[in-house]
Parts: C-alpha cells; structure tokens; sequence
C-alpha cells in the first residue's frame, strides 16, 4: 500500500461520520438504480413469461406460406428458430352443424422444428392445446379434434365432415377437404369472409367484380405490423377448390377453449373453425403429396410457419424480413400469405413497437433517472469537494514533505474507489433484496394484474447490475475529480499559512470597497449592511449575513443539496400522481365503487333477437324471485340500452367531441360516416342505463334534479354522464368530461330497414340534417361503401329526451357496468322503460328487431343486478340454480367478492412501488442535505470555538445558527421547487404522450413534504452545530491549531 | 491587590485509564497591574491554565477568581459575558472571524454585548496597531504580523481587567515579535491593565514582573524579578 493510500485510508476511518454517510449516500444511490432495472428486468421477465406461455415464443408467424418461403427463412441467419405446419383445408359443416360447431374442420399437422430449437423452458415455439383425453397423433392417418367435437354425430345431414355414429376415440373421421387454391391476384375477387362462406355452403355462388363465378373462403387478415387499426387491414380472399377425402383415426381430444386471436397460438390459425390437428411432419400428414404444384407447394396445401429471429431490433424490421422486403432476396411476396408479428412478445423483450404507453413510460423513466442521477451527483460530489476543502491544509502539508501533485490528485480518487468498493456492492445487494422483498409482497397484486402465476419472480439482469456499477462509478469518478484537481493545486505556503477560502464574488467585493471608502459606517450597524438577519437577529444575525455573503461557495453547496431534496420528494409525488389514473383505474372495475358481493347478468337467450325488453317480465319475475333468498339483498338493477340519437351541438364540450373523434377515426373504416355534422351535432348512438327506480331518484335527488317525472314516455327525461375513461386501439388514455352543458335532443325509433341493405343509424343526411343511413350490401366494397340517406323524420319516429343534469361521477350501481367506459351515455329510470314497454303496439310488430326499428328506443338488452349476500359463494349458487327456470333469459351470476380482492391487490401493489420509491428518493434527500450541512458545520468547529472565547453566548451562537440554516432553507426551497415543477412539468409532459385529458396538478401533499423535510434536517443541522460549538469542544477546537 | 486568584484549581481530561492530569492543584495570584510571564515545556499544563482563567473551559475542581468573584460560579450565559467584558484573549494562531473584516473582527465583542462601538478608542486602537487603512480588510488579506495585531486588538477592545495571551509570537518573526510584546507592554502599563502571557521566549519571559513556571500541571517556580 503507498503511502498516500495509507493516508487516505486512514483520513476516512478518522472521519468516520463523514465516511459513514458518503459510503450511505452511494448504497443508497446504487441501491435505488439497481431496484429500478432489477423491477424493470422482473417485470419485462414475469411479462414475457406470461406472454410465452400463454402464446408461445414465435416473434414472426406466416400463414399461407410455401415451401419456398420455409427454405429462405432456413437459409437466413436472422431466422434462427423454425416450426412448421401444413394446412391441408377445411372440410365444411352442413347447415344444421354449423349452427353449434362453426364452419367445419381445419386440417392441420402438429407443428414441426425445422431448424433451431424445439423447446424453450418446456414450451413450444406456438403455443399447443392442453390434451383432455388420448393422446397426440403420432402417426399419419391420426388426429387429435376439439373436445366439443367429442360425442358429435357428424354427416347425418350432409357436410364435409362425418363419422360412423358419434366422434369418439378410436373411432374413424372422414372429411372431405376443400384444398387451397393459390389464387392469381389478377383473377380473384375479395369477398367478405362470412357471407362468401355462407353462400357457398348455401349452394349460392359468388361473383366477382366481373361477374366470374368465385368458390371463396377467405377473410380480413392483418399484414401490417399494427394489425388493430381498421385502416391497415388486408383483405385476402384465398380460393377454395377440389374436395378431397381424407380418413383420421382419432387419438385425442384437447381443450379448444380460450382467446385466440391474430395468431396467438396454434389454434388461432382460422376464424374459429374446429381444427383437426394430425402428427407432425410433411404435406403427407395432411394427406396431399409435397413437391408438386406451383412453387414446389404441395398441391392445394398451406404452410403455416413460426420462426424467431435474431440482429433486428425492431418490429418493422422484422415484419420487412418476413415479406421479403427488407434485403430484396426474395422479390415479390407470395399472395395470400398473411405475416404476424408477435408484438406483445418483442415488446417485452426489448425490441421495440410503436405503443404509446411503452414511449410515455420510457420518457417518464428517463426523468426519474435524471433526477436520481444528479441527486447522486450532487450527494457524492458534495461529500468530495467538502473532504478536499476540510483537508486544505493537510494536503498543503503533504505537499510541503514532497507530496507531488499527482499524488494528491490520487490520494483523492483513490477515496472514491474506497467508499465506492464498499458503497457500490453494498447498494447492489440492497437494491436486489429490497426489490426481491417488494415483489414477494407485492406477489399477489403482480398475479392479479397480470392474471397468471404466483406473482413476479426476481430477474437480476447482469446487464443491469453492469450499467448501475458503471453509472455509479462514472458519477464517484466525476464528483471526486473536481475536488482532487483543487486538491493538486492547492500550494502548501497557502494551506499551511491556513488562509481559510473567503472568496468575495464581484459583487460583494464591490460592496466591501464601497464601505472602504465610508470608514465612518458603524461596524454591526443593523441595517446598513447586515442584511435581512442583522435586522432580524441583531448582532448573531450579522455574523450570519457576513458568512452567508462572503462564504458564499459553501453556502450553495448546502443550498443545492436542499434543493434536490425537493426535487427528489417532489418527483416521487408527482410519479405518485402519475401512477394514480393506473390505479384509480384497476380500482373501479368490476364494481368496486359498489357494495355488490354478487351481480346477476342477464341478456336475451333468443338468438334471433337480441332485445331483453321483449323478456322484461321474465326478468322482473327473476329478480323478485331474487329477493326471497335468505341473506340476499338486491343493491340495485341498471338495464344497458342503445339509442340512435340526434344530439345538438352546444350539449357537447370540445373535450368530448375530441374524444368521440377519436375513437372514431381510429376505430371505424374510411366509408362510416362521420360522427358529427358540418353544425358540429353529434349522430349516432348513446349509451342508455335504465337505473332501478331508489337508485336512479337518489341520483336525480344528489344532483337537484329530483322531483320531475322520469317515467313518462311522453316526456321522457334523462340524467347524462360527464365522465369518460377508456383507452383507444392505440393504447391512449382518455379521460374527458364529454358535456358541456344540459338541453333537449332527439331519440329515434321505428325505422324499417330495407331488404338488401344494413342499417347505419342515425347519420348526417346530404342537408346537413340528421338521416337514416342505409348501407347498399350489394355494393359494398373494401374501401368505399354505398350509403343511402333518407331524411330521419320519414325513416323514422322521434322522441324530444330532456337532459335535466348531468352527472360527474357514475353512480354506484352504474359501476358494475362501468358506464364510464362508453360515450355518450344516459340515464334513464327503468320506469320509462316498464312504461315504453307497456305501450307497444298489440301486434308484436317492430319488437325484437334492430334497436332504431323497436316500437320506442326505450329497449334494453342486457341487465345487471347488484346484489348483497351474507354468503356470496352460496347465494352465486341458489342463483345460478334458480336463473336456469327462465327460458327467455341468459343469465351469468358472477362473485365479485373474489373480483373486488384481486382489482384491491393490484393498487395495493402500485401504491407498494411509490412508496418505496419515494422512501428511497427520500432517504437520498435526507442522506444528501445531512452530509452537507453537518460537514460544513464540522469544517468550522474552530471558527465556532473562536467565537465563543471572545464572549459569544450560547443563545448568540444558536441565533446565528437559525438565521444561517434559515437562509439555507429559504433559498434551498425556492430553487427546489421552481426546478420541481420543472421536473413534475417534464414527467406530465411524458404522461401526456399516451394520457390524454389528464390535468395537470402539482403533488401538494408531497410539495409539504418536501419543506417540513427540509425544516427537519435543518433542525437536525442546527442541534448538531449547537453540540459541536458547546463549551465542551472550544478548548480542544482551540487547542488543535495544528490540525 | 490581587485581582485574579487561583485556588487548587485542577483539570483532567478523559476517563478511566486514558485520564490525564493537565492541572494538579494549582494555586497562586496575580496583583492588579502585574506582567506575568507563564513557562514550561509542551504539554506542561500552560495553556489549560490560561484558559481556565479566561473562562473558556470549566476546572474538575478548584476556583479561579476575578477580583474576589468565583468565575466558574456563572452560567455559560454569564461566562459568555465575562469572556467579552472581562478578559481578552490573545492565540498563537490569531484565530480570526474569516469572513470578518479588520473592524469587525476588532468590535465583534463589544458587538456581542450590544453597546456601541467606541469610535474614539477604535481609531486609536487601529492608529496604535498600526492597521489604519486596512479597516475593511478580509484576515486572509492580512500578514501574520497584522492578523496579530488584529487578533490584540479584539482583546484590548472593551478595556479589560485581564489580557491572557498564548504565545502571542510564536508564529510572529523578531520584529514582528518586538512590535506585539511592546504593544502588550504598551497597555499593561498604560493602563494598568493585568497581562499574562505564556512564552517559550527567554527575552520575553525576562521582561516580565514575574514569571511562573508549569511542570507536568504543577508549579515548578515562581519567581518576582525585581527590578
């Protein structure tokens, strides 16, 4: 060991106080960088865990591929994990099947590795179906079918699919498969999957533009790497030709149950037809023989192909590889093969997408990290210049014996690495275990939210550790280098002779000539030139002003530091504020805001009409029935209707028309009509909630309005919701208050659609007045669409609804459906509805069609009952029990007891990381202002000790002390909370990039915390500089003029 | 007449095993007016007993009084104004206010009493010092030899009784030396103000009244020199 590292070494363990801090201040800083990669790490881990075994590993998914396509993504390096299936076709249901088991069967073989890796942590690159029973097919000629397959009687009417008596295990299937025709683009027609399938299936044929008879099968595939927005859809028609005769013993059933969707899984291949999955392996498991037909394809086979990849790092770059556009090797993309990309997937593992949420957490995330990063500038920087200046005159002395600049330059880096060898790994250990502690409590949350597992389990990403290592050591190096080039420049006739650093700025200079030139000034005049304190304090005051004035240089190190403090207080609280949306959010589904332990939902059983109203006796007998159970009460009843509507201009704020805009725009093609007219009216659809009469009288009482009659037909009267949160296709936030202000608009019913055309609401007609929009199906067309628009007033009836007030907050009830989700919505009495009902015309007519054709708008067709049980597992069982005797009705009684705990868990686990968070930032805050204020307080131990022994009394002493720390605190707090808003004004801003309608508030709470921390650690300050200058300490301060 | 008196004063610093004796039952007295010269080697005890007659640390027993008053009597408070009233005290080190100036640091205890500053005495104190001209001068501006002489003049400011100095010279050249003994010399004299002065310097100690020399914390010697 040199010696100067000896005396280092030994410098720090003398002042083991100062040490001690530093060393805490850098753990703390580490520890709070490491615990927010290691969060990130375990979340992106626990994120990509649940993505990967909910749909496999596959970051790029071909449908409709050929061979060839296979061969180029072997050869490709970037292509490093292959699987592959062959579709052979579908064999089609007959008319009467297809009611209950959809189209018909999908051929498909098992996924086969083709190059790469088969498994990953026991999962397979596509996502298989769980086997129920048997076993998977193995050989050709076996297959494995959907469970509700099994016990089917297939082919006694026809159909492409049949078998002996019923499906069952061993047993034969024999499908007749229509096989695939690679179309040629020119010749093929697009054609709406659904209709086209039904026709044919129907005998009928399909035309295409030319009149050219088309046997279709296809529907609207997603290509692009944003397969959400309707605009960006491909609509693929893929021929269908050839019946073929396939025979399948079956070996298995499996679980076809569950979401799949853009090709999710293996099974999310088709639009929901039963898929046959046969043994792995060539064309021939599908019974067609490979190598013939065009392009080396089996003849009238697809290949479906999984890969991942490696050197992209982004999804367009992956999606280009897949179509062969990105490097032009492969030319033209082959018709009818459909790419997905695995977005949620990449998304967790780094490769990045364009989702707003994913830019708005990024940009927030990059502001705390400056904010951390220069609070852990500031504290270790502090630390250093505070050591070097202490040790002034030591370092002269070193010099003095022959100590060379370098050395001294050394001797000070050489503490950093000190305190950073023990500072650093104890901060990594504290950020992993406080991380690790965190996630095991907040376990149940994380399994809530993320809806699988046991919560997250830790991912310490070595990456990370490296990049805090490394963070915290450039900082260490950087805030050590200032003070160890002071340290070398110090000479050592200056530092012996001990002349302490009192540098004037320019301006105080000036002010001392000044006073040099009027010798008569009185010395401690109070206000002459004392300042604010000498005015204050009188005397003690003075000799503050006098320190705070000419020392300056200390003065705002302690200053600075107090600032970050608050901006680290404040920053935490304004994050808190960012995360309370989220978890407002989870807070208030699913009936939170309501007392309901169990709610009854119920929607028409009728699959040809859809209007529950046409069943309201039923539904009314069913919740009175309701009553009757012991330990039951009903809470409330809210009834969800829909009602086309004219609504007027002035009734909607910007913010709402916005919104509305919105939604529409991202959600609906080019040819819907627009929302709102040229006058800026709205046309289209509200949201209407028939509320139980106690609740709805309750909410018209809250908000003055009570009183009025809201059950007359005649008359009818509404209350409207100011309030709506939901978030758009592009994962954009919207909160907004849709109403500007109450008034009259018109509600529509009893409209006759015409054969051959759908129904589009109400639109705007060609004279800007309200119409009923007629969508001409014959034309309809991808791009463009033949509306009709007949003035509303001959189309249809109108009803004048008065909106009496609107209503900021949904009401309790209203919650269980979250109304607030939908735009615009009303509420209505279900009186209005029982009064409509009553008056419909004897003849049935016009009941049980399309909303805007109903006798009155004022129909339901779903309902939801809110009830209280003593024992919500059994009253959901005497429910559902009791629900099966109503024929007309579908009814689903849910246990909100279980759902209430899980959305609870989830902000409970988001309220866990904000205040660890700001525990952290805070504890680095009071690390920070502590280290700073009790070494300068040290560094002037003797100055103190001077004072006192030319007669400075304790209560002098302590004055001085105040008006100083005062100061401080004065200007500590200024600076700290400009640069606060500053900070909390950048994270809104990064908010707002998904966010929209999120106002912008400081976090006060935090704001006063902030200043009562400051005050405290200045209290704390000034008790420990009172001790320090206690008469004890004088003599020996005194004493040690050497030192 | 004696105007300080000490009796049996004794101090230990530490506890236990690490306790040292720096003062073991020291008495003796000043009379008022006297040049009174205290030597010994390093660690002899000197300087604790100047300043347990300045009133700056407290004795584990025994009294210091000040013109018949136990000093040690007072609350910190009042020790505090006795500090500033009664005695001052001059150190090796100047130990200057550094973000005082030359006036400031000078007035800074008849300051802290709150009474108005002298301008009279002041003038003449800096014209005696020889610091006219550097009134509104930092001490990190100042020479050894002046930051002395401030250092002095702080002491003499509010005319005390008792001027208690610590090696006034040892950091000071010959001149410089001269120049500050002969203006100690000046106001004991003059003013017939009490000076204690602890010194490692032959010639200094030889111009005094008296000289008492400490031995580890006892007195050794005590010596009138009489003229």
């Amino acid at each position: 060991m040199s010696v100067m590292t000896s005396f280092t070494r030994r410098s720090l363990a003398k002042n083991r106080m100062r040490t001690v801090v530093s060393i805490v201040g850098i753990a703390l800083s580490v520890a709070l960088i490491t615990a927010i990669w290691t969060t990130v790490a375990s979340l992106q881990q626990g994120l990509y865990q649940r993505t990967v075994a909910t749909e496999g590993w596959w970051q790029l998914y071909a449908q409709g591929a050929t061979e060839q396509v296979v061969d180029e993504f072997e050869q490709s390096d970037h292509a490093t994990d292959i699987a592959t299936s062959y579709d052979g076709g579908i064999a089609f249901f007959s008319e009467t099947e297809r009611e209950t088991l959809g189209a018909g069967v999908i051929v498909k073989s098992a996924p086969q590795t083709v190059k790469g890796q088969e498994e990953r942590g026991n999962m397979t690159i596509t996502r298989m179906p769980t086997i129920v029973e048997g076993r998977a097919p193995e050989a050709p000629g076996e297959v494995m079918l959907p469970e509700r397959l099994r016990g089917a009687a297939l082919g006694v009417d026809g159909g492409g699919a049949s078998v002996e008596s019923v499906v069952a295990l061993e047993d034969e299937i024999t499908l007749d498969v229509c096989r695939y025709v690679v179309p040629d683009s020119a010749e093929y027609a697009i054609v709406s999957s659904t209709d086209a399938v039904q026709q044919i299936l129907a005998g009928g044929e399909v035309v295409d533009t030319e009149g050219n008879p088309v046997q279709g099968y296809g529907g609207m595939l997603a290509s692009d790497e944003n397969p959400s927005e309707a605009g960006d859809y491909d609509r693929v028609a893929v021929q269908l030709a050839g019946r073929e005769r396939l025979t399948y013993t079956v070996v298995g059933f499996y679980d076809g149950t569950g979401a799949h969707y853009f090709g999710s899984d293996f099974l999310a291949a088709g639009n929901g037809e039963a898929v046959a999955i046969t043994a792995p392996g060539s064309a021939e498991a599908v019974g067609a023989a490979s190598g013939e037909g065009a392009e080396g394809v089996a003849s009238g086979v697809h290949l479906d192909v999984w890969a991942s990849t490696q050197g992209f790092s982004t999804v367009d770059e992956i999606a280009a590889f897949a179509n062969g556009t990105s490097e032009g090797y492969r030319g033209i993309p082959v018709d009818g093969m459909a790419v997905y990309t695995h977005n949620t997937l990449m998304r967790y593992q780094g490769i990045s997408s364009d989702s707003l949420l994913q830019d708005s957490l990024t940009a927030m995330a990059g502001v705390l990290a400056l904010v951390v990063a220069v609070a852990s500038v500031s504290l270790i920087y502090n630390s250093f210049s505070i050591s070097v200046a202490e040790r002034t005159r030591q370092f002269g002395l070193l010099a003095s014996l022959g100590a060379s600049k370098r050395q001294l330059r050394r001797s000070v880096l050489v503490e950093a690495l000190m305190l950073g060898a023990v500072g650093i790994p104890c901060g990594i250990l504290l950020g992993i275990g406080g991380t690790a502690v965190v996630l095991k409590l907040t376990g149940a949350g994380f399994s809530a939210m993320l809806g699988v597992g046991e919560g997250l389990s830790l991912a310490v990403e070595p990456r990370a550790i490296v990049v805090s290592v490394v963070l915290s050591l450039a900082t260490l190096l950087v805030s050590a280098w200032i003070p160890a080039l002071r340290a070398g420049r110090v000479s050592a006739v200056d530092a012996i002779r001990q002349t302490q650093d009192v540098r004037l700025s320019r301006r105080a200079r000036r002010k001392a000539e000044r006073a040099a030139t009027a010798p008569t000034a009185e010395p401690f005049a109070k206000r002459s030139d004392g300042g604010l304190w000498g005015t204050l304090a009188g005397v003690p005051g003075v000799i503050a002003h006098r320190n705070l004035s000419r020392q300056s240089a200390r003065g705002r190190i302690v200053v600075a530091s107090l600032a970050v403090s608050v901006v680290l207080v404040v920053a935490a609280g304004a994050v808190a504020q960012v995360m309370d949306p989220f978890a407002s959010r989870a807070g208030s589904a699913a009936g939170a805001l309501s007392d309901a332990d169990v709610t009854l939902m119920a929607s028409s059983s009728d699959s040809q009409n859809a209007d529950l109203s046409a069943y309201g006796d039923q539904l009314d007998q069913l919740i009175a029935d309701a009553a009757t159970l012991d330990g039951v009460h009903i809470d409330g009843v809210v009834r969800q209707g829909t009602i086309e509507v004219a609504l007027p201009a002035g009734m909607i704020s910007e913010a709402g028309r916005d919104a509305i805009q919105r939604i529409h725009d991202l959600g609906s093609s080019d040819w819907v009509p627009e929302p709102f007219g040229e006058d800026g009216a709205y046309y289209g659809r509200v949201d209407a909630f028939y509320l139980d009469a106690e609740s709805f009288s309750q909410m018209a009482d809250a908000l003055g309005v009570g009183g009025l009659d809201y059950a007359d037909p005649a008359h009818p009267r509404a209350i409207a919701l100011n309030a709506y949160q939901g978030v758009t296709e592009n994962a954009e936030y919207l909160q907004v208050q849709p109403f500007a202000q109450t008034g009259v608009l018109q509600a529509y019913c009893g409209a006759t659609i015409p054969d051959g055309y759908s129904n589009m609401g109400v639109v705007e007609g060609f004279d800007g007045e309200p119409a009923l929009g007629l969508l001409n199906q014959n034309s309809a067309e991808a791009d463009s669409a033949d509306i009709e628009r007949i003035p509303i007033d001959e189309a249809a009836r109108s009803v004048s609804v008065e909106v009496t007030a609107l209503a900021a907050d949904e009401p309790a009830i209203a919650n269980l459906v979250s109304s607030s989700r939908c735009i615009p919505v009303l509420f209505f009495s279900d009186d209005l509805s029982k009064a409509a009902a009553a008056n419909l015309p004897e003849d049935g007519s016009a009941v049980g069609a399309a909303y805007i054709e109903q006798a009155t708008p004022f129909t339901y067709s779903f309902a939801t009952v809110a009830l209280q049980a003593d024992d919500h597992a059994a009253a959901t069982e005497q429910l559902q029990e009791m629900a099966s005797d109503f024929s007309g009705l579908t009814v689903n009684v849910a246990d909100l007891v279980v759902d209430v705990e899980s959305s609870r868990l989830v902000v409970q686990t988001i309220q866990v990381f904000i205040l660890c968070f700001t525990v952290i930032m805070a504890l680095i805050a009071v690390a920070n202002v502590f280290n700073t204020l009790t070494n300068s307080i040290l560094l002037r131990t003797r100055e103190f000790a001077v004072l006192k022994s030319v007669g400075m009394g304790d209560r002098a002493f302590a004055r001085m002390l105040v008006c100083e720390c005062a100061s401080y605190a004065l200007r500590g707090l200024v600076v700290g909370l400009v640069a606060s808003v500053l900070v909390a004004w950048a994270l809104y801003q990064a908010l707002g990039i998904a966010f929209e309608g999120v106002g912008f508030t400081l976090p006060w709470a935090y704001i006063g915390a902030a200043v009562a921390l400051v005050l405290v650690v200045l209290a704390i300050g000034v008790a420990f500089a009172l001790r320090k200058g206690h008469a004890a300490n004088v003599v020996e301060a005194l004493r040690s003029d050497a030192a | 007449m004696d105007i300080l008196t000490v009796e049996n004063l004794s101090k230990v610093y530490g506890q236990g095993e690490a306790a040292t004796r720096a003062l073991d039952d020291v008495s003796f007295s000043i009379a008022e007016g006297e040049f009174c010269a205290i030597v010994g080697s390093s660690g002899s005890g000197k300087s604790t007993l100047l300043h347990l007659m300045g009133g700056v640390d407290r004795p584990t027993s025994g009294t210091v009084r000040l013109n018949g008053e136990d000093i040690y009597a007072r609350s910190d408070e009042q020790l505090a104004v006795f500090r500033r009233r009664e005695v001052g005290l001059v150190y090796q080190f100047y130990n200057l206010i550094p973000v005082l100036n030359v006036v400031e640091n000078i007035t800074l205890p008849v300051a802290l009493d709150g009474r108005p500053v002298n301008r009279e005495r002041l003038a003449a104190l800096l014209r005696t010092l020889g610091l006219e001209g550097r009134e509104n001068a930092l001490p990190n501006q100042l020479s050894g030899g002046q930051q002395q002489r401030v250092a002095i003049g702080r002491a003499l400011m509010n005319a005390p009784s008792v001027v208690l100095a610590d090696e006034p010279t040892g950091n000071l050249d010959s001149r410089n030396s001269s120049e500050i003994m002969a203006l100690l010399r000046a106001s004991n004299k003059e003013m017939g103000q009490t000076l204690v002065v602890i010194t490692h310097d032959e010639d200094i100690a030889a111009t005094a009244d008296r000289v008492i020399a400490i031995e580890d914390g006892r007195i050794a010697r005590d010596e009138r020199i009489r003229r």
